[in-house]
C-alpha cells in the first residue's frame, strides 16, 4: 500500500493535492477546514451494534419508517441517467433528494446531470460518489426545471441563475472521509449500516457492478444474513420502483458516504 | 318592589294588660325582624347580580390559528438516540398525521412541518418554521408545535405514541 503524500500547499482555497507514488491522483480538503464545514469523519459515528440491526430492522418495518418508505409515500421517483455513464453523479443526488424528503421538504427534481456534465465538460465518462458529492457541497445541484435530465451541453446552462438555484440545494453536512482522495472515500459496511437504520441516506460505489447507486435501508435477507436495499437510476421500470437489494459480498461498497443535511429551501 | 305584610296579633281576651303588651310589643319586634331578613335577602340578590360569584379557573381558550410543526435533531448523533425516540422521528404515522393536519406552505401544497438537524440552515425555508427553530431547547430531539403566532407546546421528544398524542391535542 504506497504512502499517500498530502501537499497543503494550495490550502488558501481550502483544497490539498493527494499524491500516489508522486502522481497527483485527486484533491481532497483541508482537514482543519473540515469540522468547521461540518463534514464529519466517518470515525465520529456511533455505530449501531449488530446485535441491534434484527430489532430495529423489524421495527423500522413496522412503522413503515425507512427512507424506502418515505420515498414511495411521498411518490418520488427514480432518477433516469440513461445511457450515459453519470451513475456516480446520480446516486449522490438520490441521496440528497431522499434527505430533503425525510427532512419534509418540498420535493424538487434535482438534476444529476448538472453535476456530472459540468465536472466531465459534457464527455461520457465514469467518476465516483466522492466526486459528485464533493460538487454538491461546494456549487449544490440545481433543479431539472433549469438543467434538464439527460441534456449533456454544459455551456448552455452554466449561467448564474442555474448556479443561484443549484445554491439552495447543498450538502452541509455529511458523514465521509475527506482526508481519502473522492476515488477511495469509504464507510465500512458497519458504518453504512448504522446510517441506513437512523435514515441517513448513502451513495454507493461497486466497483464489481462498475456502477454507484443510493443506498435506502438495511435489509435482513434471512436471519443473520444482512443487505442494503438500493434505488437505482435506471428509471422506475428497474426492480420495484427502482429499488432492489444487494446482499453477500454484491453489497460490500467499495467507496461510499453518507448525505446527513442539505440547505432547507 | 312592594312589600305587603299583615301583622296579625291574636286576640288575648284572659290575659293581663301588662303580658298583653309584651306580647304585642314581641310580635311587633318579630314582625321588623321578618321585614329586616326579607330587605338583606333581596338585597342581597341584587348584589349577587352585579358582581357574579368567580368561577374556578381553567384553561383559556384554544388557539386556532395554522397548524406547525418543527422537529429538531442532531443529525450525527441519531445513531446514540434510544430507538423510540427515532421512531417517533420517522415514524409513517406521525407523517401522515402532520400531512394532513399542517397548513400548506407557499407551494400551496408543501404541509409546514419539517425535521431538521440543529444546525440547519433554514433562512431560504418557510419563516413561520424558522422563528419555530430559532427558538431555545433544552434538549435533542425537540419538537415545537404552533397554532398561527401561538407555540402551544415545546418539548423533547421521547416516543411515537407520546409525540402523537401532543401533536393530536394541539392539532386536533
Amino acid at each position: 500500500m504506497p504512502d499517500l503524500i498530502i501537499d497543503d500547499s494550495t490550502g488558501s482555497d481550502r483544497l490539498f493535492n493527494v499524491y500516489v507514488n508522486g502522481e497527483l491522483k485527486g484533491r481532497g480538503h483541508d482537514p482543519s477546514q473540515v469540522r468547521r464545514a461540518m463534514f464529519d469523519s466517518p470515525s465520529g459515528l456511533q455505530l449501531i451494534p449488530r446485535s441491534e440491526w434484527s430489532a430495529r430492522i423489524k421495527q423500522k418495518s413496522t412503522l413503515k419508517a425507512q427512507i424506502s418508505d418515505r420515498l414511495r409515500r411521498d411518490g418520488i421517483p427514480s432518477l433516469d441517467q440513461g445511457p450515459v455513464g453519470y451513475c456516480w453523479a446520480h446516486s449522490t443526488t438520490g441521496a440528497v433528494q431522499a434527505q430533503r424528503a425525510l427532512a419534509g421538504q418540498p420535493y424538487v427534481p434535482l438534476s444529476a446531470y448538472a453535476i456530472a456534465a459540468t465536472i466531465k465538460h459534457g464527455a461520457d465518462e465514469g467518476g465516483w460518489c466522492g466526486l459528485s458529492a464533493q460538487f454538491a457541497r461546494e456549487k449544490g445541484i440545481p433543479a431539472q426545471s433549469l438543467w434538464p435530465q439527460g441534456d449533456r451541453n454544459y455551456r448552455k446552462y452554466d449561467k448564474p441563475e442555474v448556479w443561484e438555484n443549484a445554491a439552495l440545494h447543498k450538502t452541509t453536512e455529511e458523514w465521509v472521509d475527506l482526508t481519502s482522495p473522492v476515488y477511495d472515500q469509504q464507510l465500512t459496511f458497519d458504518q453504512v449500516a448504522t446510517c441506513l437504520l437512523v435514515n441517513i441516506p448513502c451513495a454507493l460505489d461497486f466497483n464489481w457492478w462498475s456502477h454507484s447507486v443510493m443506498g435506502c435501508d438495511l435489509v435482513e435477507v434471512e436471519p443473520g444474513d444482512f443487505g442494503i436495499r438500493i434505488r437505482n437510476s435506471w428509471g422506475d421500470q428497474y426492480g420495484d420502483h427502482g429499488f432492489a437489494v444487494l446482499r453477500g459480498s454484491r453489497c460490500r461498497p467499495d467507496s461510499a458516504l453518507a448525505i446527513r443535511v442539505s440547505v432547507a429551501s | 318592589m312592594d312589600i305587603n305584610i299583615k301583622l296579625s296579633v291574636p286576640t288575648l281576651g284572659s290575659i293581663s294588660p301588662d303580658t298583653k303588651r309584651t306580647i304585642r310589643d314581641r310580635g311587633v319586634g318579630a314582625a321588623a325582624a321578618i321585614i329586616l331578613c326579607l330587605l338583606l335577602g333581596l338585597a342581597g340578590r341584587y348584589q349577587e347580580r352585579q358582581s357574579p360569584t368567580p368561577k374556578p379557573p381553567g384553561p383559556g381558550p384554544t388557539p386556532t390559528g395554522e397548524f406547525r410543526a418543527v422537529f429538531v435533531y442532531e443529525s450525527a448523533a441519531l445513531s446514540t438516540l434510544k430507538p423510540d425516540q427515532l421512531d417517533a422521528l420517522h415514524s409513517m404515522k406521525i407523517r401522515d398525521y402532520l400531512d394532513t393536519h399542517c397548513a400548506k406552505g407557499a407551494d400551496g401544497k408543501t404541509p409546514e412541518r419539517r425535521f431538521w438537524d440543529q444546525n440547519q440552515d433554514v433562512s431560504k425555508d418557510s419563516a413561520q418554521l424558522a422563528k419555530l427553530f430559532s427558538r431555545p431547547r433544552k434538549s435533542l430531539p425537540w419538537f415545537i408545535i404552533a397554532r398561527g403566532s401561538s407555540v402551544v407546546f415545546e418539548g423533547p421528544v421521547v416516543d411515537e405514541a407520546s409525540t402523537l398524542a401532543t401533536l393530536q391535542k394541539h392539532g386536533g
